[in-house]
Formats: C-alpha cells, sequence, structure tokens
C-alpha cells in the first residue's frame, strides 16, 4: 500500500520511494527522514480531501496526494 | 564591524532570539513579510545578521534558494567571525540537517560556530533535558540550551557567543560531516540519543489539530477567523485612521497659518495636505493587517490555514501556499508577490503572483469608502445584524477574490508551463502552537508602516503635485478651462460608455499611477480641496450631481479589477523576469476592468 492509502493513526513501515520522482523531491523527502526502514504514522486525513498529515523524526508534516502515493509503506497493524 | 550570523530553519525561534540579543535598534532589508527578509542588529560591537530561515541548505523554492544563496555568501566573507546555529530543541533531528550543513560549510570558510539550543524550556517542562556538554563533544562545537522567551540560559549562552567571536579562532569545529555526506543520518542518529523520548509536545499539538484541521470544525474556525481578521482591518484600524486623520488635519491648519494666502497655501493645501494626507491615512490600516498576519503566524495557525486552503485551491491550480500571499496581499500587493516566492512549484508561484494584484489591497479603500458611501444607504442593514455598507464591503473583497480565482483558473489552463518543473509537490511542516511573543511583532508592525510609506510617498507626491499644476494652470481659469480641464474632455469619449463624465474620466486616468489617487483628484474636481477628510462631504455632492447606479457599480468594481500600481509592476517585473508580462497584466487587468464597468452600466 502507499502513505496515501494509510488510515488515521495508523502506523507504518518505509518499503521504498518511487524512483520516478525528481531528483531533488527525493532528496527533500529524505531530509525529512522519508527514508526506507523508518516508522512513519499517519496523523489524520487532510482536510476536504487535502494533503495527509503525518509524523516521523519528531515532526509533523503535510504532504499532498501526488507524492504520498509514491511512497510504499506497509501497515504495522 | 565584525559579523555574528544567526541561521536556523523556520519556527526555530530565531526571529526573537535575535531581537532580544540586539535590542531596539534594528535594520530589516528587504520587504516585511513571510520568510524574505535579512535583519541587522547590534550586540557590544557585532553586526548580528539574522538570515532567512530554510530547512536544508538544498532547496526546492525560490525562498529557499535565496536562503541558502544568503547564508552561503555571508559565511564566506571575511569580515564573518561566528554562525550561531539555532535549534529547536523540541524539533531536535529536523533542526539538525540544517546545523550540520551549516557547520561543515563553516568549518570549510574555517568559521567558528555555535549552536544555540532553543526552546529549552518546553523540554524541560516535560520533566526531560538535553545533555549539552555530551552533545557538545559529538558534534564539535559548543552547544548551549535556552529559551528566548523565558530567557533561561540566555544571559550565558550570550557570555560564550561574546567570548567566541571575540576570539573566533579557538572555537573551530574539531569535527563536522564530511563533504558530500549526508547530513540525515547524523541528524537522526544525534537525535536519537540526545532528542525527545516522549512525544507529549506533538501529541498536544496534534489534538488541537484534530479540531482545526477537521473538514467541518477546522473549516468553520477559518471562516470565522477570515472574518475576525477582515473585521478588524476596519474596526481596529478606524480609530486609528481618525487619529491620523485629525494630526493631519491640525499640521494642515498650523502650515496653512504661517504660510501667505495665494499660491504657496493653495500648493500646500491641495497637493502636499490633500494628496499625500489622504494616503498616509492607510497606513494604521498596513499596520493592524500586519499584526493579525504576525499572530496568525507566529502561533502557527498559518500554516494549518494554507493546508485547509490547499485541496479547494488546487481545483483553479493555485497550491496551499497561495493562501499567505494572497491574505497579505489585502495589505499591500508588493510584500505579497515576495512572499509568493514560498511557492515550490514554479507555475503555481506565477499563477499566485499574476493575481494577488486582484485582492482588494489598502489603497483601494478610499475609492470604497467614498462609492459605498455614494451608493448604498448607511442606516440600511443586511439579515437584520449587518450593516449594509460594511456588507457591500465585503462584497467587493468578496468579488475580487472570486476574479482572481476565475483568472488563476484561465492561466492554469493557458499560461506554458515547463513541464520538468511544474509539480514540484506540497509539502509543508505544521509548527508546534505557541503563544506569539510582542517583540518581534511590534517590529514587524512598524517597519509594515515605514516600508509602506517609504515605497508609496513618493509616486503619490508626484502625481499630486502634478495633478495640481495641471488643474492650478493657466492662471485664473476655471478648472474647466484648465489644462486638466481640457485633457479631461479629449478623453470624455472613452469613458462615456462606463457613464461617466470628464471628470470621472481625469481621476481614473490619473489613478493609473497609483488608485490612491482617485478620491483626491475626484474631490479637487468636484470644487472641494481636501476632499477626503471628510469623504461623506464629497459623497453628498457627487449623489447631488447624479451618479446613476449603474455607472456607480460599474466603477467601484472597476477599482476592484483594474491593477492601477506602478510599484507593483515594477514589482512583478522584478519577480518574473519579464516586463512584457508585467506591463501585458497592467493592460489586461485595465481593460478587464473597463468591460466589467460598460457591462454593468449597460445591464443597471
Amino acid at each position: 500500500m502507499t502513505l496515501w492509502e494509510l488510515n488515521t493513526k495508523q502506523q507504518a513501515l518505509i518499503i521504498s520511494v518511487k524512483s520516478e520522482l525528481a531528483e531533488n523531491v527525493k532528496e527533500r523527502l529524505s531530509e525529512m527522514g522519508i527514508q526506507v526502514g523508518r516508522d512513519i504514522q499517519c496523523v489524520r486525513k487532510g482536510p476536504l480531501g487535502g494533503p495527509i498529515v503525518m509524523q516521523l523524526g519528531g515532526s509533523v508534516f503535510a504532504i499532498e496526494e501526488n507524492l504520498a502515493a509514491q511512497i510504499e509503506v506497509e501497515a504495522r497493524n | 564591524m565584525q559579523r555574528i550570523l544567526m541561521v536556523g530553519k523556520p519556527n526555530s525561534g530565531k526571529s526573537l532570539l535575535f531581537n532580544q540579543l540586539t535590542g531596539l535598534r534594528q535594520k530589516v532589508a528587504n520587504y516585511p513579510g513571510v520568510t524574505v527578509e535579512v535583519k541587522r542588529g547590534q550586540c557590544a560591537g557585532f553586526e548580528v545578521v539574522d538570515l532567512p530561515g530554510t530547512y536544508t541548505m538544498r532547496g526546492l523554492s525560490r525562498d529557499e534558494e535565496i536562503a541558502i544563496r544568503e547564508i552561503t555568501q555571508s559565511i564566506e566573507r571575511d569580515d564573518t567571525s561566528l554562525v550561531v546555529c539555532v535549534l529547536d530543541a523540541t524539533r531536535l533531528e529536523r533542526s539538525l540537517v540544517l546545523g550540520l550543513q551549516v557547520q561543515q560549510l563553516a568549518r570549510e570558510n574555517n568559521k567558528s560556530v555555535i549552536f544555540a539550543l532553543n526552546f529549552i524550556d518546553e523540554v524541560r517542562r516535560i520533566g526531560e533535558d538535553v545533555d549539552t556538554e555530551a552533545l557538545s563533544k559529538e558534534l564539535g562545537s559548543p552547544v548551549m540550551a535556552l529559551s528566548a522567551r523565558t530567557l533561561d540560559g540566555l544571559h550565558e549562552f550570550k557570555t560564550s557567543m561574546l567570548e567566541i567571536a571575540a576570539a573566533p579562532e579557538e572555537y573551530k569545529p574539531s569535527n563536522s560531516i564530511g563533504k558530500g555526506e549526508s547530513a540525515v543520518h547524523r541528524s537522526q542518529e544525534l537525535a536519537g540519543k540526545y532528542g525527545l523520548k516522549l512525544d507529549v509536545v506533538l501529541r498536544n499539538q496534534n489534538s488541537v489539530d484534530r479540531f482545526l484541521l477537521n473538514s467541518w470544525t477546522g473549516s468553520v474556525v477559518f471562516l470565522a477567523v477570515m472574518f475576525v481578521l477582515f473585521q478588524s482591518i476596519f474596526t481596529l484600524a478606524a480609530p486609528l485612521m481618525d487619529g491620523m486623520e485629525s494630526l493631519i488635519g491640525s499640521v494642515a491648519e498650523g502650515v496653512s497659518a504661517v504660510t501667505p494666502e495665494g499660491i504657496v497655501a493653495d500648493f500646500f493645501n491641495d497637493a502636499i495636505f490633500g494628496g499625500l494626507g489622504s494616503f498616509l491615512v492607510f497606513v494604521p490600516q498596513i499596520m493592524v493587517l500586519t499584526l493579525i498576519i504576525g499572530l496568525l503566524e507566529d502561533s502557527g495557525y498559518l500554516a494549518r490555514a494554507a493546508l485547509m486552503c490547499h485541496r479547494p485551491l488546487s481545483a483553479v491550480g493555485l497550491s496551499g501556499r497561495s493562501f499567505i500571499p494572497y491574505l497579505s496581499g489585502h495589505a499591500c500587493a508588493i510584500p505579497a508577490i515576495m512572499a509568493a516566492r514560498t511557492i515550490e512549484s514554479p507555475h503555481k508561484r506565477m499563477i499566485t503572483m499574476l493575481t494577488i494584484p486582484l485582492m482588494s489591497c489598502s489603497a483601494r479603500l478610499p475609492v470604497y469608502a467614498l462609492l459605498v458611501a455614494v451608493l448604498v444607504p448607511e442606516d440600511g442593514t443586511f439579515l437584520g445584524i449587518f450593516g449594509m455598507q460594511g456588507a457591500a464591503f465585503f462584497g467587493l473583497y468578496f468579488f475580487g477574490i472570486v476574479v482572481a480565482l476565475i483568472v488563476s483558473q484561465f492561466l492554469n489552463r493557458f499560461l506554458p508551463r515547463d513541464l520538468e518543473e511544474s509539480d514540484m509537490p506540497f509539502i509543508l511542516e505544521l509548527p508546534t502552537y505557541r503563544l506569539p511573543h510582542w517583540k518581534p511583532l511590534t517590529f514587524r508592525v512598524i517597519d509594515s508602516g515605514l516600508q509602506f510609506v517609504r515605497r508609496a510617498a513618493p509616486i503619490i507626491f508626484m502625481v499630486s503635485v502634478g495633478i495640481w499644476i495641471l488643474g492650478y494652470f493657466p492662471m485664473e481659469s476655471k478648472l474647466q478651462d484648465s489644462w486638466l480641464g481640457q485633457i479631461g474632455h479629449f478623453i470624455e469619449p472613452v469613458f462615456a460608455p462606463m457613464g461617466l463624465d470628464w471628470r470621472y474620466g481625469v481621476a481614473i486616468l490619473m489613478s493609473f499611477l497609483a488608485r490612491e489617487v482617485f478620491v483626491g483628484a475626484l474631490g479637487t474636481l468636484f470644487g472641494m480641496d481636501g476632499a477626503e477628510d471628510d469623504v461623506g462631504g464629497l459623497a453628498e455632492r457627487i449623489q447631488a450631481d447624479g451618479l446613476t447606479t449603474g455607472a456607480g457599480l460599474g466603477l467601484v468594481l472597476f477599482y476592484v479589477v483594474a491593477l492601477q500600481c506602478v510599484a507593483t509592476v515594477a514589482m512583478l517585473k522584478g519577480e518574473t523576469g519579464s516586463n512584457k508580462l508585467a506591463w501585458g497584466l497592467y493592460v489586461a487587468y485595465g481593460v478587464l476592468a473597463y468591460l466589467i464597468a460598460v457591462g454593468v452600466n449597460f445591464f443597471f
């Protein structure tokens, strides 16, 4: 499944970041802590169907669908 | 003077720390606004430079690129003695990414570094602490815990900072990440060892967000905040504007008391106090709006508002990040166009910049105020609670926003886009909710007023003098026969379809330099000096003169849409790099406004 499909409060493990993303975007994701093997938690689905809010590495981020759908995760529970 | 640089990620409390170190004297380069400024102050014989915030030294958006360039150049300069990296103790991993990158850069350039671990009070409040000594050893540069808000550790930090800055040779980083090495893994490792173990802070934040980012309650709160914001532009600013008006009035009286009657007195009365004074009245309004936007930003709500708006704005080709420039566009388009730099996608940034001029900036207020007073009865109410005139104001603001969204949709469809760069994604960090501190806010508010005056005063002054000369000469002639009158009659046919005569034509033509000019010009033309000091009086004159509803409505909508501000065109030219585009937009909005006005006049 992808990050976009996570439910509220669901924990997941990052499996892969799709390679078709631009290099500088992948770099930015990595600097945010989105790296293979790390835990990520969906804090809530975005308001009005907007960007998903997720937590990792002690910070909270919102990212939009076309990016979140490029991040492959494995739900923990 | 040797310099101390301050670097840190957004929301790391850098601005407050800067204020605490430098006190009252500071200079802001660039326009006030969101994330686009460099501030300079002094601290014990050193110049302290507050550089713009960024998350990383590898930027995606224009504002980050500018920040990175500024940081790099500043560190390379010979007169830089020390780099202060501000870290957020509650978000160590995220702030260390930049911290490590900056430390590496400083080490390459033989500069010393000190880490300021800010917000330590929030860490201690939940019963944790950070082992700064061990962290210093691992980082290879001193780490000092402090809170710029509660002043914990601030004195010690300042002492150490000045000590190091005085003898930077002895405090060069003894360690740093290697060239090309990623800061990410190292910051994860360090944050794992020294960062917060409990996520109490985040849990509190998330439970507030459950309410504020909910589709229903979040939308209600968002609309309520916007309503209060626009309402307070009027209610909070009104007494200040009255005060400003009477101040200018008494200065004018004082001056006319000492100048002999004649051409000099006429010049001071009509050109200086009538023209320039009418525009100074709007300075308080800009400051009030800056204050409210500052409160929203520093409390952390602005990021949530941007998130709430992302989906609806995406529908017309904009981003949630377009919300902040749009909002500050209601004060003045110029800082708003700069704030659009935070939008990652160049395509969306371009659309945002091109539509910002449709936001009803405060320069339009005198025009709205006059025409609403003419068209809408003062004692009428709307739905029983809102004054009709107030509702009319909201209607005008709303009309501007709707036109902006329609134009955005159009531009999104037809603007050529660079596919390579067009789909930069929307990524937004949600900062911790915090009580805003008065110090940085005060500076921001005062600065916004000063910048506005500095930027707009010269042009308003020139236009006022120009109108006055054209209207005053040839000597002893009636206004009808003055040079201005002759020009007016020449251009009258253009304005006839709008249902307006030559006097409106002249006022509109003049206001293509700056729209604030309209009321003053019309006031002079209606034979009333100092008209804008008493808008009601001019409104009665116009009513008596017989302005049809259609023509009046068309005229006010004309002012919503038309881009009558040379300063905005100059700004657009600078930011888009295209002279043709900026002036093209000027003409396009002018034509659109004209067509709307003619249409409204025709149908009503």
